[in-house]
């Protein structure tokens, strides 16, 4: 459950366009609660890419070694639509559990 | 034999050091099951993020990222065995399984599928139970109350214990290895404290290894259990927390709670020919004159204390010569609440102000008379009477008078570096000015 929340969010974080993994990471650990690390995210990233649900472009770093960017592929696209609506889904039939006790 | 060279004998390099990490976490990522092709990925953007971080550190503080600096960074990450965890979620979906089973299954490819079998409760009691165990054991995840609200230095001091017991190749993380960890963090106050009662690292490291030989540890353990000492000492440092106010749990408030536990930690202090008196006088002594710098860099709002409508004539304000400079306070952090630091400063000498990081303050600059240039980065500006520039914290920079002398108006906010300006005038030798500066946060 958990874990695809993440997979979710790590979609998410890349629908305005490409980020290299660290920034994504930045990105995701501001939402505190989801208690998002890089021992989740970079896994993640690595099967989407395997998956080809992103694309890696390597772009120079100003400091160490060159960046990734990631970016979503046209499947990555559909793919988190699709999860975005499930999710919505999800959030409403467990809000509505709520709102009936 | 000093610190670099035995550290030498097992860690050759930094980018050895770096290499090693990623090949633990390669490791852990080959027994849950992860292709070759991803392992490379993970690698690849773990290692961007360790060397972002080594040189957010190197530019703090002036220096070449050292093997503290990558063991700093590396006690920040997710530890290797937590990507071995990556697995289990999707993998508990295939329950009933015992331990050992479990394992064995995690060698191939298993992870990604979702098989049926066995009722969902009973993995999810499993996972639960496995989960806690964890959260228990490892300071990866801290998820155990007893690691919540941890600051992030304190967090990163408890990763360097975990690897000064490595080093030191015992089996267990106790009051000693946690006293190294909040030396070796280097920027808490419990670092801080010590330092300026002269215990250091090396010192703390040579006594520990003298009370404790090593051990014999075979291979490195992943999981060290705590000590039921150590394990008081953060218990007790939760309930000084509280008594402080603090809302968190920091480096300060661990130094306080070790030094009353009668563990080695204890001795080693004893043996500096440190009392537990003098330890946490100068620990409460530096946590008032941190705050709300402090409260800052642990990333929450200072609150400033409404100050009372002040006033006071010039003829009020001291003069505070360093050098050829000529510093006044015109209004400090006791006058302001904290919000700002009023600094007039005369600068005379052809060294200017040397060049420096301020950490924990924006600062800002205008010029009263003459002209200072100002040299940020690769940019170099030229500000006369009236002209206005503003150093965000964090941001290397020299200022040097063009015009000497220059008389500048700074404002540091919010305050805290005012106090520097009088220790600097009282400290001599360039070490002593180091490590004044370095309390305040500032980098030379």
């Amino acid at each position: 459950m958990r874990k695809g929340l993440i997979e979710l969010c790590v979609m998410a974080a890349l629908k305005d366009g490409e980020a290299y993994g660290y920034q994504i990471l930045q990105r995701l650990s501001r939402a505190q609660a989801l208690t998002i690390s890089e021992s989740a995210v970079y896994p993640i990233l690595a099967r989407l890419a395997a998956e080809g649900m992103v694309k890696v472009r390597v772009g120079p770093s100003p400091n160490g070694p060159p960046r990734r960017y990631y970016c979503l592929t046209r499947a990555g696209d559909e793919r988190l639509a699709e999860m975005a609506q499930h999710w919505r889904q999800t959030r409403k039939a467990v809000d509505l559990f709520f709102a009936g006790e | 034999m000093n610190m670099s060279e035995s550290m030498n004998e097992r860690f050759p390099t930094v980018s050895e050091r770096i290499e090693r990490f990623l090949q633990a976490v390669d490791q852990a990522l080959t027994q849950s099951g992860t292709g070759a092709d991803e392992r490379r990925n993970i690698a690849a953007d773990l290692r961007v993020q360790i060397e972002e971080m080594l040189a957010q550190r190197a530019a703090n503080s002036g220096k070449e990222a050292s093997l503290d600096d990558v063991e700093a960074v590396l006690a920040a990450l997710d530890p290797p065995e937590s990507y071995s965890e990556a697995a289990p979620e999707k993998e508990a979906e295939n329950a009933g399984r015992d331990e050992p089973a479990r394992r064995q299954h995690s060698c191939g490819r298993g992870g990604r599928h979702r098989g049926g079998g066995g009722p969902r409760w009973l993995w999810r009691r499993r996972h639960v139970a496995h989960a806690l165990r964890q959260a228990i054991h490892s300071f990866g995840p801290f998820g155990h109350p007893a690691f919540q609200g941890m600051t992030d230095r304190m967090r990163t001091a408890l990763g360097l214990a975990k690897n000064e017991a490595r080093r030191l190749r015992h089996d267990f993380i106790g009051t000693e290895h946690m006293l190294l960890g909040l030396l070796l963090e280097g920027t808490g106050i419990a670092a801080i404290t010590l330092n300026r009662l002269g215990l250091d690292a090396q010192w703390a490291r040579q006594e520990a290894e003298r009370l404790i030989p090593a051990g014999i540890a075979a291979g490195i353990s992943e999981r060290l259990p705590l000590t039921p000492r150590l394990r008081q000492a953060i218990e007790d440092a939760h309930a000084i927390a509280r008594k402080l106010g603090a809302d968190f749990l920091g480096t300060e408030h661990l130094l306080l709670a070790i030094i009353d536990i009668p563990g080695v930690a204890a001795q080693i202090i004893t043996n500096r020919g440190l009392s537990a008196e003098q330890v946490r006088e100068e620990t409460l002594r530096q946590i008032q004159s941190a705050s709300p710098a402090s409260q800052a860099a642990h990333g929450m709002s200072p609150q400033p204390i409404p100050a009372p409508f002040t006033y006071w004539p010039a003829s009020a304000i001291p003069e505070i010569k360093i050098g050829s400079n000529a510093y006044k306070i015109i209004a400090g952090g006791n006058d302001t609440g904290g919000a700002f630091a009023a600094i007039e400063e005369v600068i005379a000498s052809p060294d200017g102000l040397g060049s420096r990081v301020h950490t924990r303050e924006d600062i800002s600059v205008h010029v009263l008379e003459g002209s200072v240039r100002l040299h940020v980065g690769e940019r170099t500006v030229e500000l006369r009477k009236g002209d206005f520039s503003r150093i965000p914290r964090g941001t290397p920079h020299e200022i040097y008078p063009s015009d000497a002398p220059a008389r500048i108006m700074v404002l540091a906010t919010p305050a805290g570096c005012e106090k520097l300006i009088g220790e600097l005038s009282a400290a001599s030798g360039a070490e002593a000015i180091r490590q004044a500066a370095q309390r305040y946060g500032v980098m030379q």
